[in-house]
């Protein structure tokens, strides 16, 4: 096993160039397989221009900023990303290379590590020493029902994805991580799928539900963008972000990047709020793990209640602006 | 054209539970096609309905009883079906299982001509990893999308356009055949199976391809990843749940006990 190299981390960042949510705690991830192994943590940054991401990583406990800056070098060009990826991980054959679990890092790792011919143990939650000294992680499946401890022989790099908002980010520091800068060698010819557009959203700049320590969730109860009003002057009180079930996605009261559940986000904020939602499997599967649950729900038999560790039944038209209210009273005073 | 459809027979994640001793999935219990399969198999329906012509196969790696998820299949639109099993497949991690599949894949196209598309579901809901599509894709050397809501021909016919919705809004892609393309749910349920599809599908026989048919003499891919303990969580929580008739009140209460609690 290659000890002496360091663990390399993927550090996610958007179309313009700021690190993405997941980024820190990815990092983290990587200090704590570091601090494990007794090795020394690099963390890796593909972009067009990586100058505000190197900024925010330099204020961490990180040994080596791998900077490698192209124009072409954007998450729509995934083709040409994936083959730099691997141009990187052969060149400093890294212990192990870790990704965030987003919907862009499903991409890129598995794909990675199939160029690189590895494997690839996904959506890790924790991770710890077996007493023989090998490396454990721990991931969740089942929508967190059932947690299963992975190890792996494979002596190459190894390519693990990490969930989101678990770990913490790596300490700070008053030094400066070396920063290596890597020309890109891209072959354009590489590109096989093309983005041909981007249909904005207009409503941008808010508190995502990835990055939020509360959200507040509405579903079917929420009846439209009147309850998601409600929803949202709670959230605001709160500081928190606005989330939804798969309903109100589907009936398009609120925007696809809101939606928690099976085939959305998984999330574990301090605070998850629930209103009118009735606790599918699909949607609980997303917020299981949030450390306090808070649900309203006019059936006292909703499924949410099970999950929840307070709750109310009742309308959440005539809950939510109370509540609200009292909260806005507690936080003045 | 030829579209291969890879979909998996999952445990019911209600009664899901683990072999004590190999510390694998029980997959004897009930189970069920992968919910997002489903909108895999609506994706060639939706290419047909537009007036392409597509010969549809759906292939699984598992058990014999996963044979029902390509009954299911079937039901939904496949034209044939295929299952890949062998004991040696138990167990598999990502990467074994997209070698093994890349390696039917190129017995099938040998015996039948190429594919001009793979379509999966974007995840199965047992590992959940959302990952083996493109594992796959990269080792096929194949253009890949991933989490597609639509798909549809372009107008030279050379390529798909996916659509596809993440957090920087809706984006179309356009991803040249031959292809690999994973779905996700959208806001249409797949269309129900026809009755008579079901019933014929109950008595179809499976084609079975297994370890020798897939690999000759070559090597059986080995897992270099393994579960090694697992634990149950019991996910509920002891509630306290407010139920007064006068709701604004109750309101009331509720902010009280979240700040006593200290979670505000």
């Amino acid at each position: 096993m290659n000890e002496k190299k360091n663990v390399m981390v993927f550090a996610e960042t958007m179309e313009d160039g700021r690190l993405s949510g997941s980024a820190l705690g990815i990092a983290g991830a990587g200090a704590r397989l570091a601090a494990l192994t007794g090795c020394g943590l690099d963390v890796l940054v593909l972009g067009r221009d990586n100058g505000e991401a190197i900024r925010g990583l330099s204020a961490y406990k990180i040994d080596r900023i791998i900077s490698v800056e192209d124009p072409f070098l954007t998450p729509g060009n995934i083709d040409v990303y994936v083959k730099e990826l691997s141009k990187i991980s052969e060149k400093f054959s890294p212990s192990a290379l870790l990704f965030p679990m987003t919907l862009y890092g499903r991409e890129l790792a598995p794909r990675t590590a199939a160029l690189m011919g590895a494997p690839v143990i996904s959506d890790c939650v924790a991770c710890d020493t077996t007493p023989e000294g090998k490396i454990k992680w721990t991931r969740l499946s089942f929508g967190g029902y059932i947690s299963a401890g992975v190890e792996s022989d494979y002596e190459g790099t190894r390519f693990v994805s990490i969930r989101p908002g678990i770990f913490e980010k790596p300490e700070k520091t008053d030094g400066e991580p070396e920063l290596i800068r890597e020309e890109a060698d891209l072959d354009k010819a590489d590109l096989k799928s093309v983005l041909m557009r981007t249909i904005k959203k207009a409503a941008q700049g808010m508190l995502a539900v990835e990055d939020a320590d509360v959200i507040v969730a509405g579903g079917r109860g929420a009846g439209g963008s009147a309850g998601f009003k409600l929803i949202r002057e709670l959230a605001d009180v709160l500081g928190g972000a606005v989330g939804a079930s798969r309903v109100a996605v589907d009936k398009g009261w609120i925007d696809h990047s809101a939606l928690i559940g099976q085939s959305g986000k998984t999330v574990a904020p301090a605070l998850y709020i629930t209103c009118g939602i009735a606790g599918s499997i699909q949607h609980i599967t997303g917020m299981r793990n949030s450390g306090c649950v808070v649900s309203i729900n006019t059936d006292p038999r909703a499924l949410i209640f099970d999950v929840s560790d307070y709750g109310i039944v009742g309308d959440l038209f005539q809950v939510l602006p109370v509540l609200t209210e009292e909260i806005r009273h507690i936080k003045a005073s | 054209m030829r579209i291969l459809v890879c979909v998996k027979q999952v445990p019911d994640p209600q009664k899901v539970r683990m072999e004590e001793t190999t510390k694998r999935i029980d997959r004897r219990g009930d189970s069920m096609i992968s919910p997002f399969d489903l909108y895999a198999l609506e994706g060639v329906k939706t290419l047909r309905d537009a007036g392409v012509q597509v010969h549809a196969t759906a292939v699984t790696m598992g058990p014999a009883q996963a044979v029902t998820a390509l009954h299911d299949s079937y039901a939904s639109g496949a034209d044939d079906c295929l299952l890949l099993s062998d004991e040696a497949f138990a167990g598999a991690d990502l990467r074994k299982t997209a070698l093994v599949l890349q390696k039917a894949i190129e017995k099938m196209e040998e015996k039948d001509g190429p594919f001009d598309a793979i379509f999966c579901g974007a995840k199965s809901i047992d590992g959940g990893n959302s990952m083996l599509p493109a594992y796959l894709a990269q080792l096929l050397g194949r253009s890949h999308a991933a989490y597609a809501l639509g798909c549809r021909m372009t107008g030279d016919g050379e390529a798909l356009e996916i659509l596809k919705e993440n957090d920087l809004g809706n984006q179309v892609y356009r991803v040249p055949f031959p292809c690999v393309v994973s779905f996700t749910k959208n806001s249409q349920e797949p269309t129900y199976p026809l009755i008579e599809r079901i019933i014929t599908a109950s008595s179809m026989d499976v084609p079975v391809l297994n370890a020798g048919d897939i690999f000759g003499d070559q090597q059986i891919p080995q897992a270099q990843t393994a579960v090694d303990s697992f634990e149950y969580r019991d996910m509920r929580r002891g509630s306290l749940i407010v139920n007064d008739k006068d709701q604004e009140e109750g309101a009331r209460k509720l902010a009280k006990m979240l700040y006593d609690a200290h979670v505000l």
